[in-house]
């Protein structure tokens, strides 16, 4: 029987590890077919008609990835079969458009497929654990060795040095994509073993001293080191930790743009959520200086509208990390020894952003982070939640943060109607609508941990500054006493807007 | 001196407006008349000014009755003699002004002060032996055409009822004897070819709106029949003689009508013969072949597939209205399958829009109609044959090359055109598209050495048929394949996988890996 593998034509070739791909599913009811079409791919990825091979690296990735849950032990093979497409040789293209640089097509990101094939077919499950370290070391060993060495050069100012780091970054980093595709919220699978961990921090390591020089020198070093990092976050684990200050220093500059702080945060996010438990000390030690930095950031001038996304991007991200530290029990950070000084700081940041009617999302976000205040520090509920409804949404009911009850009525009650008052607030956008939502949630939450002396405070001064008369006042409290957080929403919503116009007016 | 370049600019200026005024004026178009069509002949530029005038008064309406008539008459006059065998006739582009100032006149005159025009205007210049009269007779009788019945040119509807008036009036009274011309014309010029095209040129269009059996008869036929396959190829007339067979085919007509026609004119035979000329079949793989003739031919059978298929789905349940017109479709598939299988791929897309048509209505049809069913499937295999052949890179094409990437990019476009026909086909009969594509695979896999092209065809073909097998976006459903197509294609690839073993375990390959 003609087999097609052995076909000497490009075309034929190409179109067999296309139909592979495309009908992988048919590996899973045959499975005895993955090995040879295996040891064909690894062939025919050496075979070098331009036309055909670049794809056929990206073929064979697609493959890897799509059969590797009925990948046998085969790491070892491939890895040493492919050993001779890997070195990494950075060009400088000749036109002046660095997009070409990396972009699809070129033999650099070609090579990236190969190199996530390689972590994923040594990631299979019947690849044993001391074969998983060799064959990693092996891969890492010669890429850390290359990168060192091209350091010194490349903070000379050299640009192919500084381009083949930013390759070997990426190879080090798409590994690691390839190899683990954990992430903390991933509650089904588990990061890699910890000797294989090992074998990553090491090339993390390597990542690191290459950031520490070329940071201020080099914006596609810290580019690659990013994407790096957040790759390594499925393989490290919480071995992660211990490093998180390098990496801060290392890709939050003052040279860094604000999309890269966003970015950067994203991935801290995930840390945070995913090592919990572990990472107060760390976190504890960074807090101050990182937000400083976010501060900067969103105190720079803006230039055009680029710029203006770029900062709502950031505020956002802010917006979001306060909320994931909040969530997750680590809020006494926020008040340790280390950071209390910058804690006012935060509140007012915060509170300002609540009331940003250019920017509603961002407003809604602030005042969720808020209740979220509340929630953390406002300490045990007073007065019951009303239909039995869960209170807090926190796990630990905590104790109240001295003064803090004080200070939530005075600072963060009065937020709930700056919007509404401004002229500029549009009540019939959708989203401004749901940010005067989060502000009746968040006078509900306060009411739930003050109590009386909060129906009082209003009683008495809040609420006749803003210009309600007595009926419209006792109606209000009714409101909050007795209506739910939902039925109080729609209340705030519907009857205070109304209530608004006619003040404004 | 307006037109001079010589001119200075200021009096230049001044001439550009005097004939400005003149257009304007009243009663310019009379010396301008007499000027253009004086014995003594004025240069070339003052005759096409004049005449330009002359005619824009015309059709401006600015001339009276008794002028529009000194006008018919001393046209005439000057035509009949200068028309004559021996005189010096006008240039080109004064004939073609004159056509049109006759034309103009004939619009406006045509209807009561002038009704036998066309009857002078042929005795007057179809008379002569030799062809300048007849050509100029021809180019008015065109213009006539262009004039008042185009649908191309937007009109008002008092333009529209006006010409519509005068399109009947023209069959009322001299259809006859202006076929009977063309006949005549085509009969006695027949060796001279740009007379013929001219007057084939005007029959094309005039049969659009006038009654057809006036002018298509056993003469003419027999001399379009003649212009098709000459002694000596002659190309343009070839090409002339197609399109007008196209035209006459084209026009709106009842399909009983339609199907007539088709007999009427036999096309079938038309197709029959040219194709057998040496131009199209000795010469077929040499670099002699004449694609133009070939893609014209195929535009024909094209259009023959198009109506044929417009009668059909016009009235689906007149049974035998639809037998007969399937018939056709039957006497016409092997000049479908002649064009399609052409080695020049744009001959082969002349034929497609029509093949698909076809294949759309019987999807439609056979569901309901037994005899078409019966017909039908006999027409499949030997289509979805010269489809999977075209779908195969030819012997010439060389894979990879650099400066093979637009027809490689042609050749894909063709491919994703020739997969929707699969489809089509696929559509009325399942097993006839799965049937075909496992007679590639399995041919493929099978023992012998097998060409690249056979093996990249048959992978082609496994790829293309996925979408076809994999209904909501799998090959499987609970383990098991969801459509009997689904079950082919998972057997084809394990036949594919299946084979790579024992060469690899035997070749040299191996001792790299081990």
């Amino acid at each position: 029987m003609t087999d097609i593998a052995s076909s000497s034509h490009p075309a034929v070739q190409l179109q067999y590890m296309e139909l592979c791909v495309r009908y992988h599913v048919i590996f899973e009811v045959y499975s005895q077919y993955i090995s040879p079409a295996l040891e064909n791919f690894v062939s025919l990825v050496h075979r070098d008609h331009p036309k055909t091979q670049f794809r056929s690296w990206y073929l064979l990735q697609r493959f890897v990835r799509s059969v590797r849950p009925h990948l046998g032990n085969v790491a070892n093979i491939v890895v040493q079969a492919l050993g001779d497409l890997l070195p990494i040789r950075a060009e400088i293209s000749a036109q002046l458009d660095s997009d070409e640089d990396d972009g699809p097509g070129t033999r650099f990101s070609s090579q990236l497929c190969l190199y996530e094939a390689i972590g994923s077919v040594s990631s299979a499950k019947l690849v044993p654990e001391d074969t998983q370290v060799a064959l990693m070391r092996s891969v890492i060993e010669p890429l850390s060795i290359d990168l060192s060495s091209n350091i010194d050069q490349a903070a000379k100012g050299d640009e192919k040095a500084q381009l083949q780091i930013h390759h070997l970054i990426m190879a080090l980093g798409t590994l690691a994509r390839g190899f683990s595709e954990w992430t903390p919220a991933n509650t089904t699978t588990s990061p890699p073993a910890s000797a294989v961990a090992a074998e990553f921090k090491k090339a993390a390591e390597a990542i690191l001293m290459a950031l520490s020089q070329l940071k201020h020198i080099s914006s596609t070093v810290r580019e690659a080191a990013r994407f790096a990092f957040s790759r390594y976050i499925g393989v490290l684990g919480s071995q992660i930790l211990a490093q998180l200050p390098q990496w801060i220093d290392g890709l939050l500059t003052n040279t860094s743009s604000r999309s890269e702080v966003a970015l950067f945060m994203r991935n801290l996010d995930q840390v945070i959520f995913g090592f919990k438990s572990e990472i107060y000390d760390i976190l504890n030690a960074l807090l101050t200086p990182f937000l400083q930095r976010v501060f900067t950031g969103i105190g720079e001038v803006t230039t055009g509208t680029d710029d203006e996304i770029e900062l709502a991007e950031l505020k956002r991200e802010y917006l979001a990390f306060l909320h994931v530290v909040l969530n997750n029990d680590l809020e006494s950070v926020l008040v340790s020894e280390q950071n209390q000084p910058i804690f006012v700081l935060v509140i007012n940041t915060v509170i300002h952003l609540a009331q940003d009617v250019q920017d509603y999302r961002t407003a809604k976000l602030a005042l969720t982070v808020l209740g979220r205040f509340v929630a953390n520090f406002g300490g045990p509920d007073v007065v019951a939640q009303i239909n039995g409804a869960k209170t807090n949404g926190v796990h630990v009911i905590k104790a109240q943060l001295p003064g803090f009850d004080d200070f939530m009525m005075r600072r963060f009650s009065p937020i709930c109607w700056s919007m509404p008052r401004n002229a500029a607030f549009d009540v019939k956008d959708a989203q401004a609508r749901l940010a005067l939502g989060e502000a009746a949630a968040l006078q509900k939450a306060i009411y739930h941990k003050s109590g009386s002396p909060y129906v009082s405070f209003l009683q008495d001064s809040e609420l006749t500054s803003v210009g309600m008369d007595a009926t419209h006042i006792a109606d209000y409290l009714q409101a909050l006493t007795t209506l739910d957080v939902k039925g109080f929403q729609q209340y705030f919503k519907v009857g205070r807007s109304h209530l608004m116009l006619e003040i404004q007016n | 001196m307006a037109w001079d370049p010589r001119t200075n600019q200021t009096l230049k200026a001044q001439a550009f407006d005097f004939l400005q005024n003149l257009r304007k004026s009243p009663n310019a178009w009379l010396p301008c008349f007499e000027l253009a069509l004086r014995k003594e002949r004025p240069s070339e530029i003052v005759r096409h000014a004049c005449l330009d005038i002359v005619n824009h008064a015309i059709k401006a309406k600015n001339i009276d009755q008794a002028g529009l008539l000194e006008i018919s008459r001393r046209s005439l006059d000057y035509v009949r003699e200068v028309y004559t065998p021996g005189q010096e006739i006008d240039s080109i582009a004064i004939q073609n002004k004159l056509t049109q100032t006759l034309t103009y006149i004939f619009a406006a005159t045509y209807q009561h002060l002038w009704p036998t025009f066309l009857r002078d205007i042929l005795a007057t210049l179809h008379s002569q032996t030799d062809g300048d009269g007849t050509v100029l007779y021809l180019k008015i009788l065109i213009a006539v055409h262009e004039e008042i019945a185009d649908v191309m040119v937007p009109k008002t509807t008092e333009e529209q009822v006006a010409d519509n008036e005068l399109k009947d009036l023209v069959r009322e009274r001299d259809i006859q004897a202006i076929a009977a011309s063309w006949q005549q014309i085509l009969q006695q010029f027949r060796h001279s070819s740009d007379i013929v095209n001219l007057c084939l040129g005007c029959i094309g269009r005039w049969v659009a709106w006038t009654d057809l059996s006036l002018s298509i008869n056993d003469a003419l036929l027999s001399l379009l029949f003649q212009n098709l396959t000459p002694l000596e190829p002659d190309p343009r007339t070839q090409e002339v003689a197609l399109e007008t067979f196209v035209d006459i085919l084209s026009k709106k007509m009842p399909g009983p009508d339609k199907l007539q026609l088709i007999d009427v004119l036999r096309v079938n035979e038309a197709v029959s013969q040219i194709v057998s000329t040496s131009a199209l079949s000795s010469q077929r793989r040499s670099s002699q072949y004449d694609t133009d003739l070939a893609e014209n031919v195929a535009k024909l059978v094209n259009a023959v597939l198009v109506d044929v298929v417009k009668v059909i789905e016009g009235s689906p349940r007149d049974s035998s209205l639809v037998q007969r017109a399937f018939r056709n479709l039957q006497i016409f598939l092997p000049h479908l399958l002649r064009f399609l299988s052409d080695e020049y791929d744009e001959v082969c897309a002349t034929v497609i829009p029509g093949l698909t048509d076809m294949l759309g209505m019987m999807r439609k049809l056979v569901k309901t109609d037994a005899y078409l069913y019966e017909e039908t499937n006999m027409m499949l295999s030997p289509l979805l044959d010269v489809i999977v052949a075209k779908m195969r890179y030819d012997n010439t094409a060389d894979w990879g090359s650099d400066d093979a990437q637009t027809d490689e990019a042609e050749f894909q476009d063709l491919r994703k055109r020739l997969h929707l026909l699969q489809l089509a086909i696929a559509a009325i009969n399942e097993e006839e598209y799965v049937g075909k594509i496992d007679h590639v695979v399995v041919n493929c896999f099978g023992k012998g050495h097998k060409d690249w092209r056979e093996q990249e065809l048959a992978l082609h073909e496994m790829h293309l048929f996925g979408e076809y097998a994999m209904k909501h976006g799998g090959l499987y459903s609970k383990s098991k394949p969801v459509s009997p197509a689904a079950s082919r294609l998972i057997n084809w690839m394990s036949e594919m996988l299946k084979s790579g073993r024992s060469y690899l375990l035997n070749s040299g390959c191996m001792s790299r890996i081990y």
